[in-house]
């Protein structure tokens, strides 16, 4: 991921999360302010449904009492005879506004109903069951009619004229009527259910313009209630339909409830606020964003742009080109890296220049010291030689001849040495470009190894060939090839004086393949091995010091890589991948 | 029940191969009675034994007793007998009426098999006696603007007691003549429906209203006197019967204190009028009381029953006795809005039955009197002319 | 008068008098038969008007629009005390007639045995007429006590239970709108069995039909076989005694197709200008002839 992409996923995020958390908290908080102005509707609601329904039922009574006070009503009491009065509830019903009205003797037989005229006779139970209707206000109850049963508000009185009795009973039937005359504020509706049968009727879930659509939703809540027998309060619907519903039981004379009064809030505004502000965090987030990309660009360009160019101007630098500078074009920061970089390449070719040139002074110098060496050795003999060539010519003349004889034949080895050593210097100086051909490095490794079979043998190595059967042929010289596995099992002898094991793996890389020399001998430290292809570089007491070099040059030309793996008193492993 | 009519209907079908044809009314109740045990003894089987239920028809009480009595003795005839242990078949027997005749309808079981027979006379006999025909005489006596209380005629004319006076009338060619008037003048208002009762003796009368006592002469001249009392008022059923009973002042009713005419006191249930009865010998008064019923006590005055009868509030014993027993004479029930009718009733069964038919007014009878004798006055309000008149009715026992 | 006899013969001429103006379905006016047996009868003229209802009726009579009303339960109720009524013999019978679609007899016989009669007769008939199991009067056979309409809701509501739950449910429909509380009544003794009954109203095609058909004559077999042809059953054959009656009328009853529930009385009441009467036979036939009335002030 580039900087500027991170950058900008940054100022994203943080103006992202800035807004949403703003959003949130806006949110809430006029969730809160909603409910807490919802709680005190609803309160309000329920204080003026409250004092309607006291008003209702005190009517009610009052004008209850007024019928059971009436001579009528005395007169009904006394009569003897029941049917002259039939059909008189009707008119009293009318008279006084109400929908229920019904004289029942005191055996609980009615004498006249205002809303059942065809019921006279038939007995009203829970009238007779009651043995103070005087001290009850008004109360709810579920009343059956001829095309069905109804939730009512009623009042009962009892007429008491020497022993005989007569019941008034009198009321209101809740209908839309009466949910109408609960005035809601806007915003706000009042629903009324009348459980009037076992099961939920979505007929019963009225409003001031009669059953309402998709009652269905509010069941649960009213179920609720109707169990629990408390108040409750649910969300229903969702997005701009969605309301908030206070259920408030509603129970009859013997606690069963009768009905359940809604008042629903919708929570439209609440929603439409939520939404605004949502829409608002996300304009704001957007342009944020939409500003943070602008921002993310001018940084970048600011700053990902030098850094970019740091970036690349370090990528040549690691892949060799040292004297890479960036332009400075700022006084901050960047510009100080940019500066420092500069100032870190500058010093870095210096370094490098004069690390070159150290290394070069330094490798001149083991060269030297490496040729002086070798070249001492043979030289050495030499001389003792000519003097001894000398003095016997000087000393001895008897045994001139012989000496003269045993000192030419040494002069010429060592002078064969020598032109050993400066032809292996030639050769290392000028190597020859390998000469690619198919090349099966199993059969080269078997053929290398058995050449070492009898000096491996009489040094007490066991080796080992890990052949990797799948290995096809690769391209390389085959003669230098040979010469770098000849190079490096000399190495792994010369590594093992006690003897050990030596084991030459193959394995195949793709299109390439590797090959490994693993010896179980002292061992390099990683000074060591640092150093370890560094022309002239032996840890040999003897030897040029070429072989590695000539072995890393080979590789080299073949494209390859060569590394080492050690630990000391343990072993090395040479690795050699040819692609 | 009607699950049982097809069953009914195919038996009776069957039987009808074997009713005589034209099986029309009969003559009397035996005819009628005799048929019906034969289809009886058809269905039951002769010599059976049967147990016979009488289904109470209040209104036909006297006719069936004899129903019953020819029933049986039918049954005899048919070769059954009448049993309660184990019977093959039992019967229940209503004795009924439509308007053209009278039935005797047997609803007959013998294990799951039912069956109804029906046999009917003629209505035209009536068998609640063997009595001659008896009828009921109205003439009009008089008539005049205010309300007739009483009205008596003694040696002098005729004496009419009104609410407001007592006027003696003379013959004056066809016509009564008022010859003296006497105010009442009495000193508080009289109660509604007021009433007044007139009791000679010899010239000398003594005229009663609620609360008021009134003694007077008819002779040389009308001359009256009256003055506040309580005493209680001589009511006399026939020319033998009487009862002292107080009348209430404010009332338009006795109030139920009486004395029998052996001095016994007795409280009784207040009553509008009261009429004794002679039945089986002994003596009994019926009283008109205040909630539309006619209650039977005896001579002593001890309650006997309770009657339920088709009577108004105004009731008058006679001497009559056409039959066994003496008769009753009863206003219809009425409102006083309506013409009433008066009726003679004799006692059968310790209950009254009509024995003649209605004597129709032209308006409400507003008092009964009885005149001793076979007969009663009867005060009537006329609707036809608005005039108060005043009949003598007469208990006629004829041939 | 309610109905709008569709003809003068189908009203009937007054003894003594005779038709002088027919307006069909409005109004007949009668004049006195100066040659009429028994004398000339004292009214001058009758005038009949139709299609009033009973309340309309009563009001007329208090206004004093009307010399002679018919009066209801209702109305007989309310009369001002001291007025005349005139009450006939029962010459109606109120019964619950079914039509073709219920062909189940349980579901018949549950609705016979389920309708209370006493306190129809003693509340609704304020004790007008009498109960009645029969279709004709007892006044008139002398046997209808035979015909015992029992009310028995256990069983009724044990046929019912046995019914086809498709039978169970249908329509009553009163004639006479001033039934109509009476089949409401109805309606509900028949839910108290299971039965649901809709009181259809008086117009509309319904299952079950509750009428009043007025009994023409008082010898049984005419009357039998008029009653029979207005309820549309079958045509009773001839009866030479009572006995056979009974059996005819039982036959047609069989099935419960006709359930009867009362036999009613005419009643009629009069203004203060009447005098006289009564002012029908005991069939229910008018009586006028011997009635007088005061000349208006």
């Amino acid at each position: 991921m580039t900087f500027r992409t991170r950058l900008l996923l940054i100022f994203a995020i943080a103006v992202a999360a800035a807004v949403g958390m703003v959003e949130l908290v806006v949110s809430g908080q006029a969730r809160e302010a909603f409910e807490t102005m919802e709680a005190h509707r609803v309160n309000a609601i329920v204080t003026q449904f409250d004092k309607e329904f006291q008003r209702r039922g005190d009517e009610i009574v009052r004008t209850v009492e007024r019928i059971a006070a009436s001579d009528m009503a005395r007169d009904i009491a006394i009569s003897p005879e029941s049917s002259d009065w039939v059909d008189r509830a009707g008119a009293q019903a009318s008279t006084n506004r109400l929908d229920l009205l019904e004289l029942v003797a005191g055996d609980g037989s009615i004498v006249s109903s205002a809303q059942w005229p065809a019921k006279f006779g038939y007995k009203e139970e829970w009238l007779t069951s009651q043995p103070d209707w005087d001290s009850k206000g008004a109360f709810l109850r579920s009343e059956e009619l001829p095309d069905g049963v109804t939730l009512a508000l009623m009042a009962v009185r009892a007429v008491i004229v020497g022993d005989r009795k007569l019941y008034v009973a009198g009321g209101r039937i809740l209908d839309k009527e009466f949910v109408a005359s609960l005035v809601a504020p806007k915003g706000m509706r009042v629903l009324l259910y009348r459980n009037l049968a076992p099961a939920f009727t979505p007929a019963e879930l009225i409003d001031a313009a009669g059953p309402i659509a998709s009652a269905i939703l509010l069941r649960p809540l009213i179920e609720q209630v109707e169990s629990q027998r408390k108040e409750a309060i649910r969300a229903i619907g969702r997005g701009a339909s969605a309301e908030t519903f206070h259920a408030l039981p509603l129970p009859g004379m013997d606690t069963n409830i009768l009905g359940v009064l809604l008042i629903g809030s919708a929570r439209i505004d609440l929603v439409t606020l939520e939404a605004s502000t949502l829409r608002t965090a996300v304009l704001v987030a957007v342009t944020g964003i939409l500003m943070a990309i602008l921002l993310s660009w001018w940084a970048t360009a600011r700053i990902t742009r030098p850094v970019q160019r740091l970036a690349e101007s370090a990528g040549r630098v690691a892949a060799g080109n040292w004297g890479t500078t960036v332009e400075v074009s700022s006084t901050d920061e960047i510009g100080q890296l940019a500066r420092a970089f500069n100032r870190m390449t500058h010093e870095l070719v210096d370094q490098r220049d004069r690390l070159v040139q150290a290394e070069r002074v330094a490798a001149w110098r083991e060269l030297a010291r490496r040729l002086a060496h070798e070249l001492k050795n043979p030289l050495f003999p030499l001389q003792i030689t000519v003097e001894n060539m000398q003095r016997a010519r000087d000393s001895y003349p008897e045994q001139f001849d012989e000496v003269f004889r045993e000192g030419t034949s040494t002069l010429l080895a060592e002078l064969s040495n020598l032109k050993q050593i400066i032809g292996r210097f030639s050769d290392f100086a000028k190597m020859p470009a390998p000469e690619m051909q198919s090349v099966n490095l199993n059969e080269l490794v078997t053929a290398t190894m058995r050449l070492f079979e009898a000096q491996l043998s009489k040094a007490g190595i066991s080796a080992a060939a890990q052949l990797d059967p799948s290995l096809h042929a690769v391209q390389a010289d085959s003669e230098q090839m040979t010469r770098v596995l000849r190079n490096l099992i000399l190495n792994a002898v010369d590594a093992m004086p006690q003897g050990g094991s030596l084991t030459v793996r193959t394995q195949a890389l793709g299109s390439g393949a590797r090959l490994e020399v693993s010896d179980t001998g002292q061992g390099l430290t990683p000074e060591e091995c640092e150093r370890l292809f560094t022309p002239y570089y032996t840890t040999k007491t003897h030897g040029t010091g070429l072989g590695l070099a000539i072995v890393q040059s080979v590789i080299s030309d073949h494209k390859g890589r060569i590394a080492v793996e050690s630990e000391k008193g343990k072993g090395t492993t040479f690795r050699i991948d040819l692609v | 029940m009607i699950a049982v009519v097809k069953p009914w209907h195919a038996v009776l079908s069957a039987l009808l191969f074997f009713l005589p044809l034209g099986a029309a009314a009969a003559d009397d109740v035996s005819g009628a009675a005799r048929e019906l045990a034969r289809k009886t003894a058809a269905f039951a089987g002769r010599g059976a034994l049967v147990s016979v239920t009488w289904r109470k028809n209040s209104s036909l009480e006297s006719m069936a007793a004899q129903a019953r009595a020819a029933f049986e003795a039918a049954l005899q005839e048919a070769g059954l007998r009448i049993s309660e242990i184990t019977p093959a078949a039992e019967l229940r027997i209503t004795v009924s009426e439509s308007a053209a005749q009278f039935l005797l309808v047997e609803e007959a079981a013998k294990g799951d098999e039912h069956q109804v027979f029906i046999a009917s006379w003629k209505r035209a006999d009536t068998p609640s006696t063997s009595a001659p025909a008896v009828a009921l005489e109205k003439k009009l006596l008089w008539e005049q603007d205010e309300p007739i209380l009483d009205i008596a005629f003694p040696a002098a004319g005729m004496l009419v007691l009104s609410p407001s006076s007592a006027t003696l009338y003379t013959h004056a060619g066809a016509q009564w003549e008022a010859q003296r008037s006497v105010s009442l003048a009495p000193n508080k208002p009289l109660p509604k429906d007021v009433r007044g009762r007139l009791r000679f003796k010899g010239t000398s009368f003594e005229a009663l209203l609620p609360g008021i006592a009134c003694e007077g002469v008819s002779e040389p001249a009308l001359a009256m006197d009256c003055h506040t009392s309580d005493d209680p008022w001589v009511l006399e059923s026939g020319s033998r019967a009487l009862l002292l009973a107080n009348f209430a002042a404010t009332r338009n009713y006795f109030d139920g204190h009486v004395a029998t005419q052996a001095g016994q006191r007795k409280v009784v249930p207040p009553f509008f009028s009261a009429a004794s009865v002679e039945w089986q010998g002994r003596t009994w008064w019926l009283l008109a009381t205040l909630d539309g019923k006619t209650q039977m006590f005896d001579a002593a005055l001890d309650p006997a029953s309770v009657l339920a009868l088709p009577w108004g509030s105004d009731i008058a014993g006679t001497d009559a006795h056409c039959g066994s027993g003496s008769q009753v004479l009863a206003t219809r029930p009425g409102d006083g809005s309506q013409p009433d009718a008066v009726q003679a009733f004799t006692m059968v069964d310790r209950t009254p039955e009509p024995l003649t038919g209605a004597a129709e007014f032209p308006g409400p009878v507003l008092v009964l009197w009885t005149s001793g004798g076979n007969g009663a006055t009867v005060m009537v309000h006329d609707l036809r002319t608005g005039k108060y008149a005043a009949y003598a009715l007469t208990v006629v026992c004829g041939g | 008068m309610r109905l709008t006899p569709s003809s003068p013969d189908a009203l009937g001429v007054p003894k003594g008098f005779v038709l002088t103006s027919w307006e069909a379905g409005r109004r007949a006016v009668f004049s006195a038969d100066e040659n009429a047996p028994g004398g000339r009868p004292f009214p001058d003229t009758i005038e009949i008007q139709m299609a009033r209802s009973l309340r309309d009726q009563s009001a007329d009579l208090e206004l004093g629009k009307a010399d002679i009303v018919e009066l209801g339960p209702n109305e007989l109720r309310r009369q001002v005390a001291g007025r005349k009524v005139w009450t006939s013999s029962p010459v109606r019978l109120m019964a619950l007639v079914f039509g073709p679609r219920i062909t189940d007899v349980r579901v018949r016989e549950a609705l016979s045995l389920a309708v209370n009669r006493t306190a129809i007769q003693s509340v609704l008939l304020q004790k007008q007429g009498e109960i009645s199991g029969a279709l004709l009067p007892q006044w008139i056979t002398g046997y209808a006590f035979l015909f015992d309409p029992a009310t028995d809701m256990a069983t009724a509501s044990n046929l019912v239970a046995g019914s086809p739950a498709g039978q169970r449910s249908f329509s009553l429909a009163a004639d006479d709108p001033a039934d109509q509380p009476i089949a409401n009544r109805i309606q509900l003794n028949g839910r108290d069995a299971g039965l649901t009954i809709s009181v259809a109203p008086p117009t509309g095609n319904s299952d079950v039909h509750l009428v009043e058909i007025r009994i023409p004559f008082a010898d049984p077999p005419h009357a039998l076989a008029s009653i029979a042809a207005a309820l549309g059953l079958p045509e009773p054959g001839p009866t030479r005694n009572p006995e056979e009656a009974y059996a005819a009328e039982r036959a047609l009853l069989e099935g419960f197709r006709v359930i009867p529930l009362f036999h009613l009385p005419d009643v009629y009441g009069g203004g203060p200008r009447v005098h006289g009467g009564p002012v029908m036979t005991p069939l229910g036939e008018w009586r006028f002839d011997a009635l007088w009335v005061e000349d208006r002030p």
